[in-house]
């Protein structure tokens, strides 16, 4: 549900309706459910915690995805959104199949074009994508590095933003 | 599994980048002093390997090891290799592209433990409950259902008398055009009457759906088990 349609059901003003659901959200803390959110849209979802549970009465899967998707899927769940050539760009290898994989399984999904040369699709992770990893929102991405990748991800951000010429 | 993408790998290495990392990581060199040009002979001996891989596959593997080499004659041969900058990746973009690889790799490696944890959220199934119309009151309920019933005592009434009426369709269209072309708003029941039969009522039904279909009339109903209004098309969307 987008807070425009939550603030035109309860009568409040979108400011209103962003204190209240954080009020709901800190409420859940500690029971079986939580907020998710992604963009404007929010929606109470069952807690990771319990996943285990609710995944035996739901008789659902456990996703599993390859090493080369699941680096394909941590490109466009950082940089998004993100072309299938930037993707391939860092990865170094061709991602047609790992692209259509997780697109198929919509953790994935086209975010419009890129206006550049040949206008390429953009990508973005999905609604889905944030409830098979258990993450309230894109915010929750795991940002902690071991020592090794902070390093590595200082210098290389460094590196992309000056350009060695 | 994954069934349905058929991964090509290396001994498992998902690419050039991973296996060149992978090198990096097994003699436990420092990403970012190492010269990469020593590693293209190690690299080299497992591109050897690959003979088995498609051709597209293994050219990427191909074009980072002839990298590799350039950088390592070089350094080998400084003073004869100048630095043209069109001449492609230097050892410090290829550098710059390998960590930003490995933080990639370190990223996707948390993504699957999380996925491995289990702790995932679910949503409820099903979405939005569809609610009625509105306008369903009780009473609208119970006076359609007297109605009903008055009907179902007429209906008797008809099999017993067994009237031998004849209504035509085409007259009764005529009849309703006439009505419609003075009143300009007739509704249903005023059309059916008070006790209509069930022939005339069917008649009268048919010829409203044909004048409708041929765009003579519209047909209008506000709220649920209301009057159906029966107006006048303007004339000028009206076939002749």
């Amino acid at each position: 549900m987008s807070r425009g349609e939550l603030a035109r059901v309860a009568g409040a003003t979108p400011r209103g309706v962003e204190t209240a659901l954080a009020e709901l959200g800190a409420s859940y803390e500690g029971t079986g459910l939580r907020l998710q959110n992604a963009g404007d849209e929010w929606q109470i979802v069952t807690a990771p915690d319990h996943a285990p549970q609710v995944a035996a009465y739901l008789g659902a899967d456990r996703l599993r995805l390859s090493p080369a998707s699941l680096e394909t899927l941590a490109v466009v769940a950082y940089r998004q959104p993100v072309t299938r050539a930037e993707v391939e760009a860092i990865r170094g290898v061709n991602c047609d199949q790992t692209i259509y994989t997780l697109s198929s399984r919509r953790l994935i999904e086209e975010r419009g074009r890129k206006e550049t040369a040949g206008r390429p699709i953009l990508y973005g992770t999905t609604w889905e994508f944030l409830e098979c990893f258990g993450l309230g929102s894109l915010h929750e991405l795991p940002r902690a590095l071991t020592p090794e990748g902070a390093v590595l991800e200082s210098v290389a951000g460094r590196g992309a933003a000056t350009p060695d010429r | 599994m994954e069934s349905q993408a058929p991964r090509v790998t290396v001994e498992g290495f998902d690419g050039p980048l991973d296996l060149l990392l992978e090198l990096v990581e097994e003699k436990r060199l420092d990403i970012l002093t190492v010269r990469l040009g020593d590693l293209a002979d190690a690299y080299l001996a497992r591109v050897r390997a690959l003979e088995a891989l498609p051709a597209e596959e293994v050219s990427a593997f191909l074009a980072l090891a002839s990298r590799l080499v350039l950088l390592k004659a070089r350094s080998l041969l400084p003073s004869l290799e100048p630095l043209p900058v069109e001449e492609g990746e230097t050892e410090e973009e290829l550098r710059a592209r390998l960590l930003e690889y490995a933080v990639v790799r370190e990223r996707a490696d948390a993504l699957g433990d999380r996925l491995r944890a289990g702790e995932r959220a679910f949503h409820r199934e099903g979405g939005t409950v569809e609610l009625p119309p509105r306008g369903g009151e009780i009473e609208a309920l119970a006076s359609a259902f007297s109605r009903v019933l008055a009907l179902a005592a007429r209906h008797r009434e008809e099999d017993i008398v067994a009237p031998a009426e004849r209504y035509s369709v085409e007259q009764r269209t005529a009849e309703i055009e006439e009505l419609v072309a003075a009143q300009a708003e007739v509704s249903f029941a005023t059309l059916l009457g008070a006790s209509p039969t069930v022939g005339f009522a069917v008649v009268t039904f048919i010829a409203l759906l044909d004048l409708y279909r041929r765009l003579v009339v519209d047909l209008r109903q506000d709220e649920l088990f209301g009057e159906i209004l029966i107006t006048r098309r303007e004339p000028a969307s009206a076939p002749s």
